[in-house]
């Protein structure tokens, strides 16, 4: 629970109860789960690539990538974050870059439609298909947002409010690392972006 | 499972339950003022809202129509360890979860998926808000504050057992808390990212950021929703569904 509801101080908030219950083993006889029980590929969520072909974060199984959610007319935080990547692929050599896939997907997909972001990508001359931008429906972009822990809302001028996470995904879906946002040291990620890279080459 | 069990088991495979539809009202377009000075007033546009929360036998329909929801088999990350867990069994609610008693114990992942399976959705916060505020005259502020503090009793009451609001949607203060689509959207304050709102409003700063301090229910709900992840299940912790109303055909 965090600090600010701990600061309440009039109420017991009983229903906070512990649990007490665990219930994810599978029954005799069932095929083993296809992923663990922590990878983000158990999220029902479904995008656009910038060639309007439909994506799922399971199209990456097998190999890590990074995960950041952004909108296109974002002021501030997006483009800062953006860079940040841009920094952290920088540290990394010719041959892991190849190998990690980026994946920035819009907030703000009633906006940013496959083409607006095609446009986006070439005007921040990113390399794609590695970086790919996705857009989806509102619905999902929230499916996926909650996966990540990300909070956004969007104002009624249509400026969206957001946490910009960085997230190191490994090869089965499951957070590796995650940086709080832009400005935060990216070595932690770097070092182990190259660790999954040089396990999943071999 | 004893013979009770296989009885109710019988009854709950009835179709009446899973054939039965949750009354929905129409709420006429309206604006939620949230509770913070610095944010814009929401425009809400005319929605409808189930009368009541989603009951354990309406669940029970929605698992048996899709087992994947079963406790045992919901992934973590869609659903944590208490996951119904006050059901006697992953298909049965027990004596513990009484049948026309609000489902909670469920995750946002959950909430959603039944919603989506009903063909509806979950209301937005601004929607849920706005249909909380309609209240009778005679239910006051601080009434509502001594529901709050109130510890629940288990098993939950059942649907309709608190108050009517004036729009004919029950029981949305003092049953349970419930879900939103975006439940925890209103969690940040400042539009470069932080999470300061919450904190803000709760630890020190307090009223002085809040556009009515007197409020302090609604305190409670920024509180409680800001605390939660889409994967917690929590016991008072419920939800209803809501929908647009159809676009007209040309």
């Amino acid at each position: 629970m965090k600090t600010y509801l701990l600061c309440l101080p009039l109420f017991s908030l009983t229903i906070l109860s512990a649990s007490d219950a665990c219930c994810s083993v599978a029954n005799a006889g069932e095929a083993a789960p296809l992923y663990s029980d922590n990878s983000l590929f158990h999220l029902q969520a479904t995008f656009l690539n910038p060639d309007g072909e439909k994506a799922q974060l399971a199209d990456f199984k097998g190999k890590p990538f990074i995960l950041a959610m952004f909108y296109a007319t974002c002021p501030t935080v997006c483009p800062r974050m953006i860079l940040d990547i841009s920094k952290i692929d920088a540290q990394l050599d010719e041959a892991e870059r190849s190998q990690l896939p980026i994946l920035l997907v819009s907030f703000d997909p009633e906006t940013d439609t496959p083409e607006k972001l095609k446009t986006f990508a070439e005007n921040w001359d990113m390399e794609t298909p590695r970086w790919q931008l996705w857009s989806g429906s509102p619905e999902h972009a929230r499916t996926l947002a909650a996966g990540l822990g990300i909070r956004y809302r969007k104002a009624p001028d249509g400026e969206i409010s957001h946490s910009a996470p960085i997230t190191l995904v490994n090869s089965q879906g499951e957070i590796e690392l995650q940086l709080a946002g832009p400005g935060v040291d990216s070595a932690p990620l770097i070092k182990q972006t190259k660790i999954l890279l040089s396990a999943s080459t071999k | 499972m004893n013979t009770k069990h296989f009885l109710i088991l019988g009854l709950l495979s009835f179709p009446i339950f899973a054939g039965e539809v949750t009354r929905q009202i129409e709420l006429p377009a309206g604006t939620f003022v949230p509770l913070m000075k610095n944010m814009d007033a929401i425009p809400v546009a005319a929605f409808q809202l189930d009368i009541h929360a989603v009951t354990n036998a309406e669940y029970l329909a929605f698992i048996n129509e899709n087992p994947k929801w079963q406790r045992g088999k919901v992934p973590r990350i869609l659903a944590d360890e208490g996951y119904l867990r006050h059901w006697a069994s992953p298909t049965l609610p027990g004596e513990q979860a009484p049948l026309d008693a609000p489902v909670t114990s469920v995750s946002w992942y959950a909430a959603r998926a039944y919603a989506k399976w009903k063909g509806q959705r979950l209301p937005s916060l601004a929607e849920w808000e706005v249909a909380a505020a309609m209240l009778p005259e005679k239910i006051t502020r601080q009434q509502i504050l001594t529901w709050y503090a109130k510890p629940l009793t288990h098993p939950l009451p059942d649907i309709f057992s608190t108050q009517e609001t004036t729009a004919g949607v029950w029981d949305m203060h003092g049953l349970i808390w419930e879900w939103v689509e975006d439940y925890d959207s209103l969690a940040l304050l400042s539009r470069a990212g932080s999470d300061e709102t919450l904190s803000a409003l709760f630890c020190g700063g307090a009223a002085a950021g809040a556009s009515d301090p007197s409020d302090y229910a609604a305190f409670l709900r920024y509180a409680f929703r800001g605390s939660l992840s889409a994967s917690h299940t929590v016991a008072g912790l419920g939800f209803r569904c809501a929908s647009s109303p159809k676009e007209p055909t040309p």
